[in-house]
């Protein structure tokens, strides 16, 4: 399969991520396994069902692996595995999309910065429900006036 | 708007996160599980943006190839489509179609479209069932993202249209007002030239001269030419009876009865007696061809024609004048054979009968047939039939046959069907019944 440009880099910053989390914690066998699961899944072929939500299932495990040996740690591992993420399923078609892609990573490092002011996690969860309710409001609003304003009077 | 599989699989890998986030106070599971909640609002984000922005550059025409059309025949529909997708979208566009319109050839969606400004045209055909101004719907716009898929009526007023006018199409006959001066339909045969020589006469101005018989005309000294006898043709006439194409039928047993035809034809072409073919489908005729030669001609009716129809009229809700008659004359003899009866519900039935045989009207089908058998000089018909479902309009055939003394036969290769054959001898009293092999 052949890799984009913003691929490699993102692969070197992931595998980075991993060398440095697998120091830190010294448990070299469960970064090594995970890093070989991620690999592999990432370079099966495309036919195969299923196998791109495997490999953001297999990256979002290594992401909390990382954040256990180093909790900043998330932010370039979480980073790298959405932009391969997006790359597998062919969404950096032009600078859009990597304008977009560079707001998520920003947002991230914001979240990552009020998740460490945290003590606890319950007051965080309920706010995020909160907010996913709020939402899916706005998008059926949104979705509403979209299709009354092309079905006219239907 | 609907998710994807894949989103599906993601959300649920997600609430699984925040779970064990919640009870076991983890900030890294809740880390992982907020970066791709924030990943998946933006990828909504930008797959609304994109929806509108395909939505705002599409551009429907519709036009129908002809304004007015009568209830049951076809009407081509083409509506051209362009649309703006841009990248990592894909699109497509079907057509609604009104609920008595049946779309008969053609594709009423055009497909899954990728990146780019595409143009497309769909073509197809529909068959009204109801009559009146039809307005064209417009139709719907399935826009779809590796993780979203949205569908959006184009309904609008730009987008519907045109108006169809469809005429309605009789089911029942105009009653027939005499003229004062007693005037009156009548069917006319043509004249057919036979081979023997009737008579021998002068010529006289106008006359063929192809039928001047020049040894004689020698001998006498004058022109005489031969008046030839006439010739009652008595070919015999094929009635196909094809499915519904809207019902399940036995597709073998068709494909054996169309061949049962096409063989009849041929022989009765290679014998040189020719005949007439009348193809209906239920009490709708479709096509006729009498007293017709050309093998090209029918060759070509069972290529184009003889496929299942849709069905505009069916019989089966409509009481004959001959089986009110009967049910009247089987309820009078009841009352004849015990005079002491005093069933009120019966003289009101008989009173309803009566009323409703003085208004009732002639189904248009059945004076079709009338007048088409009656025009032909005949002997025989053979109905080929799957026999499946309604009887009506074969029992109605068969009943004008027997009225203008013709020898009726129907033909079904679905003989070894113990169920419908039952039926069919129940319902075709008398009538004869052959197999198709």
């Amino acid at each position: 399969m052949k890799n984009s440009y913003y691929c490699i880099i993102l692969y070197v910053i992931l595998l980075a991520g991993i060398i440095t989390a697998l120091f830190i914690s010294g448990e070299w066998y469960l970064y090594s396994a995970l890093a070989g699961i991620f690999a592999i899944i990432a370079f099966l072929d495309e036919k195969y069902s299923g196998w791109i939500l495997a490999l953001l299932f297999i990256g979002e495990i290594c992401t909390i692996s990382v954040g256990y040996a180093l909790f900043w740690l998330i932010i370039p591992v979480q980073c790298a595995i959405l932009g391969i993420f997006m790359d597998k399923m062919h969404l950096f078609s032009d600078r859009q999309d990597l304008k977009y892609y560079l707001i998520s990573s920003g947002l991230i490092v914001l979240l990552l910065v009020c998740i460490d002011q945290m003590n606890h996690m319950a007051l965080p969860i309920a706010v995020t429900a909160g907010g996913i309710c709020l939402f899916i409001l706005y998008a059926l609003i949104s979705e509403f006036r979209l299709r009354k304003q092309y079905a006219g009077d239907n | 708007m609907q998710m994807r599989r894949c989103t599906r699989g993601i959300i649920a890998a997600l609430l699984v996160f925040l779970l064990i986030a919640l009870f076991l106070d983890d900030p890294c599971f809740f880390a992982g599980a907020m970066s791709v909640i924030l990943f998946l609002v933006i990828r909504y984000l930008i797959f609304f943006r994109n929806v509108k922005l395909v939505a705002a550059s599409a551009q429907i025409v519709r036009r129908t190839d002809k304004p007015n059309i009568r209830q049951g025949l076809s009407v081509t529909v083409t509506t051209n489509i362009s649309l703006e997708i841009p990248a990592s979208m894909s699109a497509s566009y079907e057509e609604e179609v009104v609920p008595g319109l049946n779309v008969d050839l053609g594709e009423i969606s055009s497909g899954l479209l990728k990146y780019g400004s595409h143009t497309v045209a769909l073509s197809y055909k529909v068959i009204p069932f109801i009559h009146g101004n039809i307005e064209f719907p417009g139709g719907s716009l399935i826009i779809s993202d590796p993780f979203f898929i949205m569908r959006i009526p184009v309904s609008g007023s730009s987008y519907r249209g045109p108006v169809l006018k469809v005429y309605p199409y009789r089911l029942l006959e105009q009653s027939h007002k005499r003229s004062e001066f007693g005037g009156r339909e009548i069917e006319q045969l043509r004249p057919i030239k036979g081979s023997g020589i009737r008579m021998y006469r002068e010529y006289v101005a106008g006359d063929d001269v192809r039928n001047v018989d020049w040894k004689l005309s020698a001998k006498q000294d004058s022109l005489v030419v031969r008046e030839y006898t006439g010739l009652e043709s008595m070919i015999p006439l094929v009635i196909v009876d094809l499915p519904d194409k809207e019902q399940e039928f036995d597709r073998e047993a068709y494909n054996k009865m169309v061949s049962a035809v096409s063989a009849f034809i041929e022989r009765a072409l290679k014998e040189k007696v020719g005949l007439s073919l009348l193809i209906i489908s239920g009490p709708n005729m479709i096509d006729a061809i009498l007293e017709e030669r050309n093998r090209a001609r029918y060759m070509n009716v069972i290529r184009e024609i003889l496929h299942p129809q849709f069905r505009l009229h069916h019989m089966y809700r409509m009481a004959r004048k001959s089986h009110i008659r009967d049910r009247i004359q089987m309820m009078k003899e009841h009352f004849t054979d015990d005079a002491t009866t005093t069933d009120e519900h019966s003289i009101k039935m008989i009173q309803i009968l009566q009323k409703h045989l003085l208004t009732i009207g002639t189904s248009h089908f059945s004076s079709k047939i009338t007048r088409t058998i009656s025009q032909l000089n005949l002997e025989d018909i053979y109905l080929y039939s799957l026999c499946d479902g309604d009887l009506s309009h074969i029992q109605e055939i068969a009943l004008q046959a027997r009225r203008l003394h013709m020898r009726f036969r129907i033909r079904t290769p679905m003989i070894n069907d113990e169920f419908l054959m039952r039926k069919a001898f129940r319902v075709m009293k008398g009538e004869t019944i052959e197999g198709i092999a």
